[in-house]
């Protein structure tokens, strides 16, 4: 996982799994401050407290596939190399939030890579759901809400789907000029 | 080759389960390594948390080898016990733990 993006994509897919209907995911730049804040948020079924506790250990697991889950592991792992700390917060059957900060400048930081084919990926599998990105760069600020996207054309229609790509592309590059 | 043969040249940190030894898979990024290896090889990696001994119990991996001189915690050794994972720690760097475990006979090929 060498991009922040997978990270999103893993997350967000938790929440999916949460039975999430809305799903807020802010990412946060400030160069001044030098962190990097990603912020997720949905109202899915939530984690136990007993389970909450131990929840980035990759022993500890929902799966009944396999007793080892990566997920939440892997991305503590990324943001405490990154020189950051991570919240998780939850209440059953109300809300789930995870919460790092990072030090943004930092060299074992993945990069952003390609959130417009992330963010369009989880369009086309949120029937059920509302996905809401939030991007700022200081005081500069891209929102994406997947509820004004038509999502059967995104997955019919090879142009509206290029044109929704191209709009998050050129939006979030416009941030860091 | 067995993991019981390296305990002459890397500390040995938990139980030493005699696994057998394939190949070698050296990567700091965990989920590339996941990609990468096989069952019974050994990881080389500086990534000295539970999640390389997840990793290698997931692949089903001989021995992790964590190098650069990092440290390995109580946690990880108790995970690494209940999933026969033998860890050795060294003071070498994953470059030159390559070099000596080729030496010893282990190659890729």
């Amino acid at each position: 996982m060498n991009e922040l993006s997978l990270y999103i994509l893993d997350l967000v897919q938790n929440s999916f799994r949460a039975k999430a209907k809305n799903i807020k995911v802010i990412l946060n730049e400030n160069t001044a401050l030098n962190t990097l804040s990603l912020e997720i948020i949905d109202d899915g079924i939530g984690i136990d407290s007993e389970l909450l506790k131990c929840v980035c250990s990759p022993f500890k697991t929902t799966r009944s596939t396999r007793k080892v889950g990566l997920g939440l592991s892997f991305f503590n792992q990324m943001v405490k190399q990154a020189g950051g700390s991570i919240i998780i917060e939850s209440k059953v059957n109300e809300f789930t939030r995870v919460y790092a900060t990072v030090e943004r400048n930092h060299v074992d930081l993945v990069p952003l890579g390609n959130i417009a084919d992330t963010l369009c990926l989880l369009t086309l599998n949120s029937y059920k759901n509302n996905i809401l990105y939030v991007h700022f760069v200081n005081d500069k600020k891209f929102v994406y809400n997947s509820e004004k996207i038509d999502v059967k054309k995104l997955e019919s229609d090879y142009n509206y789907l290029s044109a929704v790509r191209n709009h998050i592309e050129n939006k979030v590059r416009e941030l860091y000029l | 080759m067995v993991t019981t043969d390296l305990t002459s040249y890397f500390k040995l940190v938990n139980n030493d389960f005699t696994n057998n030894i394939s190949k070698m898979v050296v990567c700091d990024m965990l989920s590339v390594a996941l990609k990468q290896g096989l069952e019974g090889d050994v990881l080389i990696t500086t990534q000295n948390n539970c999640n390389s001994i997840a990793v290698a119990t997931l692949m089903k991996l001989s021995c992790v080898i964590i190098s650069s001189g990092f440290d390995v915690d109580e946690e990880m050794i108790k995970h690494a016990n209940e999933n026969n994972i033998t860890i050795f720690t060294t003071d070498k760097y994953s470059v030159d733990v390559v070099l000596l475990l080729n030496k010893l006979g282990i190659n890729n090929e």
